[in-house]
């Protein structure tokens, strides 16, 4: 009964948990791995993407910067001296040569066009070729002048300006390489600063990855951890005897089944004992009856010899008397195989055993029955009384000399039937009182003798209404005993039926 | 005439045997009766019965207890046990206390009368 109640409460809660549970450990863990690969990876990428893309232009700006500075350089003598070599006749104008330089430069400063990093820069390089091309205009003049044959003269003036002028695309060149350092410079803090960026995020970042793998590892560690710690709790309950304890789904799918295995075994075994149990008890109860009729026989042959003497003697009232009440015993004793009569049955059955025993004993047996009206239709398991009137008679009225008298008592109290059936005769000193208590507690049903019938009213209650102080002795030494039966009633026992009452 | 004295708890099988002496043309007649052994072996040492017809299981003392004893007082006593029980044990008993006939119950008036024979 227990055990029911306890299992339903904790599928309630089973039900409840399984609603919010998570995942498997495997992929708990699987999450958490790419977690931690992207967070790694992706900022690594973008760094590397980042400052290849900065470092190549910083890069550019250099070989802007490099290329412009040697071209400043060396284009100052090298102009000066090639024209010089033209206006000296050295080379010969028609070589070219002079050109070829020229060109050569003008390549040159479209390359750093090309490359110039910012609108002020190219248009510092738009300003050298157009003194280039200044340059270009005298060499041409200084080309027409010795196609014309003029004096060496003119030709010297030309490269006078020449050189003014290529003194000022040296200038210009320079600026351009100013300008350029000065990007360089600010491309270099601009490095610096997204460095120290860079780095404050990288930092940030860690340690979001840690706090993230703290949480998982601990989350991990809770429903790892406590559905384990749970079922261990539940194999030591169980261990202990506590088959009621159940573990509700963990959070974690990998248990689920170990939980479940676990939950079902203590379900079975739980059954098993119960069934054991019950089974125990039926044998008990089968035990109980077959003892009980060994009992018959005896009083069958005693009654039968009574019958026997009361016709011989003539007396044939008596002899259907005691037939009838004998043949009631038998009947009321049997009850169709039920273990559950009616009061009013029961009363029949006793009176009919003490109307036979009267009619044995005579004067040394008076007996009184008082039961209350209201409680002859309830219903009880049968021959608890004929035991202990037996009892009465057997070990109490026969062990004196004294006229006997059998009190039989029933009334209902507090939702019991309470009977009670007390002699006048031997009674019981203290440590017999005690043994036979104890006796009733632990009888070797083997070696069935000495309160026998008390152990099989005890055991019975027991048995059949699961209570343990049904039965209580009360006896004082050479004044009497009184047994007190105290049983619930029951609301609907296996069905009785209510008896006509008959016999005699 | 032999004397015949009656031990039995049981007052109306007593009174039965009892009767059936009494109203039978046999040579017994019944001198007196008690309910226990312990009773019943203080009056035979009074009366000293030359026949005892005792049951087995009464109170105070058994039937086996007293044909010891009342043998032991006057050996000469012919004993017949009349019993509802038919152990072994409880015969072989009898046969050691030197016991003449063992009567099992449901005897009857007459059936007694016949083992007194």
């Amino acid at each position: 009964m227990t055990l029911t109640v306890s299992r339903g409460m904790h599928t309630n809660k089973g039900n409840r948990t399984r609603s919010l549970r998570t995942n498997s450990i495997r992929k708990t863990l699987q999450v958490t791995n790419i977690v931690i690969i992207l967070a790694t990876l992706v900022p690594f990428l973008i760094n590397t993407l980042y400052y290849n893309f900065t470092l190549n232009q910083y890069e550019r700006i250099i070989e802007n910067v490099y290329s412009a500075n040697s071209l400043s350089s060396q284009l100052q003598d090298e102009i000066y001296i090639t024209i010089w070599n033209v206006v000296a006749g050295k080379t010969r104008f028609e070589a070219n040569t002079q050109y070829e330089l020229i060109d050569r430069i003008r390549g040159r400063l479209n390359e750093l066009k090309k490359d110039a990093n910012s609108a002020d820069d190219s248009y510092l390089i738009q300003v050298a070729r157009n003194t280039l091309e200044t340059i270009e205009s005298y060499v041409d003049k200084i080309g027409d002048n010795i196609a014309q044959g003029r004096p060496v003269h003119d030709n010297e003036e030309i490269l006078g300006e020449i050189s003014s002028v290529s003194e000022l695309l040296y200038d210009v060149l320079q600026k351009f390489v100013a300008a350029e350092t000065e990007i360089a410079h600010i491309q270099n803090t601009r490095i610096q600063r997204s460095l120290d960026l860079m780095t404050f995020f990288q930092i940030l970042l860690f340690a979001s990855i840690l706090a993230f793998i703290f949480r998982n590892f601990r989350k991990l560690n809770r429903s790892i951890n406590i559905p384990i710690y749970r079922l261990k709790t539940m194999a030591s309950r169980i261990a202990q005897g506590d088959l009621s304890f159940r573990v509700d789904k963990p959070e974690i799918s990998e248990l689920d089944e170990l939980t479940d295995s676990l939950n079902t075994m203590a379900e079975k075994l739980g059954e098993l004992i119960e069934q054991n149990i019950q089974k125990q008890q039926n044998l008990q109860k089968a035990e109980m009856k077959a003892l009980q009729a060994q009992i018959a026989p005896h009083f069958m042959y005693n009654t039968l010899d009574t019958i026997l003497a009361l016709a011989e003697d003539g007396q044939n009232e008596n002899v259907v008397t005691t037939t009838l009440a004998l043949s009631n015993f038998f009947r009321l004793s049997l009850n169709k195989g039920r273990d559950w009569v009616s009061v009013a049955k029961e009363i029949s059955h006793v009176e009919s055993y003490l109307a036979i025993q009267k009619m044995r004993y005579g004067a040394i047996l008076e007996y009184e029955i008082n039961i209350a009206e209201d409680i002859l239709q309830e219903s009880m398991l049968k021959i608890l009384l004929q035991p202990l009137v037996e009892n009465s008679i057997y070990h109490g009225i026969k062990e004196t000399r004294r006229a006997g008298l059998i009190r039989l008592e029933g009334k209902s109290q507090d939702n019991c039937l309470v009977f009670t059936v007390e002699d006048n005769g031997l009674g019981m000193d203290e440590t017999e009182l005690k043994k036979l208590r104890g006796n009733l507690s632990r009888y070797d049903v083997s070696n069935p003798e000495m309160g026998f019938g008390l152990y099989n009213v005890y055991k019975r209650i027991q048995l059949y209404y699961q209570i343990e102080d049904g039965l209580i002795v009360e006896s004082e030494y050479n004044k009497g005993s009184k047994v007190t039966l105290r049983l619930p009633m029951l609301k609907d026992p296996s069905p009785v039926q209510v008896p006509p009452l008959e016999g005699g | 005439m032999h004397t015949v004295f009656l031990v039995e708890d049981e007052p109306l099988i007593r009174q039965n045997i009892r009767n059936t002496i009494a109203k039978s043309a046999e040579p017994y007649t019944c001198i007196g009766e008690a309910g226990d052994g312990e009773l019943a072996l203080s009056i035979i040492q009074d009366l000293k019965p030359d026949i005892l017809i005792t049951d087995i299981k009464m109170p105070f003392m058994d039937g086996l207890t007293l044909a010891r004893h009342a043998k032991a007082i006057s050996p000469w006593l012919r004993i017949i046990i009349v019993s509802g029980h038919d152990e072994f044990e409880l015969a072989r008993q009898a046969i050691c206390v030197g016991v003449d006939n063992y009567l099992l119950k449901p005897v009857g008036g007459k059936g007694s009368l016949r083992g007194l024979a």
